[in-house]
């Protein structure tokens, strides 16, 4: 079930009103988000179902002996390999060990990543166990972060799932918020998202002709991806606070970053802080040296890449992001002085190796990279060849960048402090009918949230 | 308690209203602004009740086609996909071009249609000469031929094209003529044209004057534009997205031209063999009645397969011998383009953007299918044309 479709405003407005009139709140949320998943199928459910229940039993394991987590971790990361892994293993190692054709199963990413993060808090004593099933099983399933995050840890999630489960969680406090983070999100995606992707498709598929359309793909790709992901992020958050649960901020104007590890601080932050403290710091400190720190970081960004998709271009961005954090570390005092020349060469390092992120081999990104540096496009896709036309362009995309900056006012304390000042059945039926305008549209073409294929 | 209700009646009123009035504003900036070309909004509504065929384009319709390919559309005062034109004869000869959305083509500017590159290339040689498009989204053999006798012949034309699917005599929906003009078997088991449509409630009220207030907001009206597209598609239309187009991987598969083979040279289907014979027959009554010569035209029978070259060629003689038969013209539209193009190529005619080889003409696909008529158009007319004939 898709956020930016009118059948899941139906489903949402139906859950919503059993949530506030019945008194099983946890309960109502836990079969709502059942039935949300099952939409995806019975297999991807049936999956999605046995993981929950192995984690629930694994949790009691480890709270007896630490050593059950390392069986944990191979369960649930073998099962990642085997579901998304799969078919790359065998091309990559020539490795033929599974012979059915398997379908990545929906948000198998997302999940396992946050029931592992779980076992490991619960090893380290961060987290407490669930005793009931039905918390436990909503700590994951909840539809408003189930597909595609953001990952929740158990110090941020667990107490809030107790206390909808024991009736204590505050409510309808900031159901103003909680749907203007809906109309923004969908603003986003139907709006923004959805009109580039014809563009980027076509400038991808017939390739760029010149320099400048491929810089101009590559710009509407990073927008496209962007409103895309953040887009379903914030209705993620706004679902959310539908029920009274806080979930955490994905998202926090990346394009504004000066530096690549300020960049990772701002795109999607629960995955990056998953690779750091689950990844990157573990292995860190199994030798403390300098260089093998720097190896932890190519390794941990490298998988970091992988876990977006199972392909050698997805690595590659992995590990060029880790060069461009190391190169930059040792230049860090030179660069300090470049001022705004630090944003642009951020953004620029960003789109250049966003190429492997949207190329289908490691070969095409290479060819369109070098299409950008005046490498001579081959393909067919060009960009007006009249004045007004590219001017248009040039102000479009800087619309985009523009449309970014103003996020920043969006997110402030002082907008949250307006919006609950001004909240009320007047603003809630203006962000709600809005909404349900922008869902009514039907859909040109079939543009699912990108981030549901990882 | 009654205040404090009726003032969060009210609230949630206002808040609606406002929502509407936002709605409304965004889509005619974005209507109004290069924007159009970018962002989404509502598409042109430009279809109205007909009496004879159950729908057509409502003239002088403007607004954005947002399907396959996003293009300005604007319906001609004649309520046709073409450009603005008298009624009446010209001095020059006058065709006119029967069939449905590949004629129609409303992915492309009016100038780069087929029948208006045909038209170009005609007048080039006959001052004056005309080429009008009475292409028509989804229609089908009986919707063309009721729409040559009704708004093709009031043109007076010199001569008649149609252009014609062959895939629409392999589909049930043929005989259904509940939404438009369809082919009905009497009780003898001969087929007719039938108009079903006239007694539904849907044409009833279109044509009312609740209908034509319909029509006026909805040409006046971003939101009443979303409400009457989301009733077009239905409340849950995401949950069943249609399938990818397939037609490159299945065009030369072995048992693909096997019920053209049943239909054409068997005869079976029955009804569909029915269907066949009445559209062969109502278009020789009209070049009979009315002196007019028609071309028909047929498309979507794979060619520049090899392995299916016998039987193709089998059907398209199957094809000609009856409309030959029965005193028509006949083209075989797809082996001209395919000696035009080369069989390789011929994909390459259809789709936009990144599905190029899917879907509608493009722009290319548009000029080679108004070269092809505009060359059978001019080998069919008479040399020294009548006017007003």
């Amino acid at each position: 079930m898709s956020y930016d479709t009118f059948y899941f405003a139906l489903f949402l407005a139906a859950t919503w009103a059993a949530f506030v009139l019945l008194p099983w709140r946890g309960y109502v949320l836990l079969l709502a988000s059942i039935g949300f998943y099952a939409v995806a199928g019975l297999r991807d459910s049936l999956l999605a179902a046995a993981v929950i229940l192995v984690n629930y039993g694994f949790q009691f394991a480890i709270m007896r002996d630490r050593r059950w987590l390392y069986g944990a971790l191979v369960l649930n990361i073998g099962c990642l390999a085997y579901f998304k892994y799969r078919v790359f293993l065998e091309t990559a190692a020539g490795l033929d060990v599974f012979a059915q054709h398997l379908i990545i199963p929906l948000g198998i990413s997302f999940y396992i990543f946050q029931l592992t993060a779980f076992l490991i808090d619960l090893s380290r004593g961060r987290a407490k166990p669930f005793y009931s099933l039905p918390r436990f099983a909503l700590f994951k399933l909840f539809f408003g972060q189930l597909v595609a995050g953001p990952i929740m840890r158990w110090r941020q999630f667990g107490p809030q799932i107790h206390r909808l489960f024991d009736g204590t969680l505050p409510q309808r406090r900031l159901l103003g918020i909680a749907l203007g983070l809906c109309l923004v999100g969908l603003i986003k995606k139907v709006v923004f998202a959805d009109a580039l992707a014809p563009f980027v498709e076509t400038i991808f598929h017939n390739g760029p002709a010149s320099a400048a359309a491929a810089w101009l793909g590559i710009f509407l790709f990073s927008s496209q991806v962007y409103f895309d992901f953040s887009g379903y992020s914030d209705i993620a958050l706004g679902l959310g606070y539908l029920f009274g649960l806080r979930l955490a901020v994905n998202f926090r104007q990346p394009f504004a970053a000066l530096t690549p590890q300020d960049f990772w601080r701002r795109w999607h932050i629960t995955l990056s802080y998953w690779i750091r403290d689950y990844l990157f710091t573990p292995l860190a400190r199994l030798k403390r040296s300098r260089r093998w720190a720097d190896f932890a970081l190519v390794v941990a960004m490298a998988l970091a890449g992988l876990w977006h998709g199972a392909n050698w271009t997805f690595i590659v961005w992995g590990v060029g992001w880790a060069l461009a954090i190391l190169l930059w570390h040792m230049a860090d005092r030179h660069l300090a002085r470049l001022g705004v020349g630090q944003w642009v060469l951020t953004f620029g390092i960003w789109l250049v190796l966003l190429a492997f992120f949207r190329s289908s081999d490691v070969g095409a990104a290479l060819r369109y990279i070098a299409t950008m540096f005046g490498g001579g496009g081959a393909g067919t896709a060009p960009l007006p060849d009249d004045g007004w036309g590219g001017a248009l362009i040039a102000l479009g995309c800087a619309g985009l960048l523009a449309l970014h900056w103003s996020e920043g006012y969006l997110h402030t304390r002082r907008t949250i402090l307006l919006m609950r000042r001004f909240d009320g059945l007047l603003l809630r039926a203006l962000f709600a009918g809005l909404a349900l305008w922008l869902l009514l549209l039907p859909k040109v073409q079939d543009n699912p949230f990108i981030y549901f294929r990882f | 308690m009654v205040r404090k209700l009726s003032r969060a009646v009210a609230a949630i009123l206002v808040g609606a209203m406002l929502a509407v009035l936002g709605t409304e504003a965004f889509f005619r900036i974005v209507d109004a602004t290069p924007l159009r070309w970018v962002l989404p909004l509502p598409q042109v509504a430009m279809y109205g009740p007909d009496f004879a065929t159950g729908y057509r384009h409502r003239p002088n319709i403007s607004g954005m086609w947002l399907t396959e390919h996003r293009n300005f559309i604007r319906t001609s005062n004649l309520g046709l996909r073409d450009r603005d034109r008298p009624l009446a004869h010209g001095a020059g000869p006058r065709a006119v071009i029967v069939g449905n959305s590949i004629i129609e083509a409303v992915q492309v500017r009016e100038s780069q249609t087929g029948p208006a590159v045909a038209e170009a290339i005609l007048a080039r040689e006959r001052p004056g000469a005309e080429v009008v498009n009475l292409g028509l989204s989804g229609a089908r053999p009986a919707v063309d031929v009721a729409r040559l006798e009704s708004q093709g012949l009031a043109l007076s034309p010199d001569i008649a094209v149609v252009v014609l699917d062959v895939e629409d005599f392999a589909t049930p929906a043929t005989l259904d003529d509940r939404e438009f003009t369809g082919y009905r078997p009497d009780a003898n088991g001969v087929f007719h044209l039938s108009y079903g449509f006239r007694n539904s409630s849907g044409y009833r009220f279109r044509t009312s004057s609740a209908g034509r207030l319909f029509y006026w907001l909805l040409d006046h009206s971003e939101v009443v534009r979303i409400v009457n597209a989301r009733k077009n598609v239905g409340i849950f239309a995401e949950l069943s997205p249609a399938a990818a187009a397939e037609q490159g991987s299945t065009r030369c598969s072995a048992d693909s031209l096997d019920p053209y083979t049943a239909l054409f040279i068997k005869g079976e289907p029955a009804d569909m063999r029915g269907v066949l014979d009445a559209f062969v027959r109502d278009l020789a009554a009209i070049q009979h009645d009315k002196k007019l010569p028609i071309i028909v035209a047929t498309r979507a029978i794979a060619a520049g397969c090899p392995s299916l070259a016998d039987k193709r060629s089998a059907i398209v003689d199957a094809i000609r011998a009856q409309i030959e038969g029965a005193g028509l013209q006949y083209l075989d539209l797809d082996g001209r383009i395919v000696a035009a193009m080369g069989a390789d190529n011929a994909a390459e005619l259809y789709g936009f953007g990144a599905n190029v080889g899917f879907g509608h003409l493009n722009v290319a696909g548009n000029r080679v299918y108004g070269e092809i008529l505009a060359d059978v158009i001019a080998h069919a007319l008479p040399s020294q044309h009548q006017p007003g004939r």
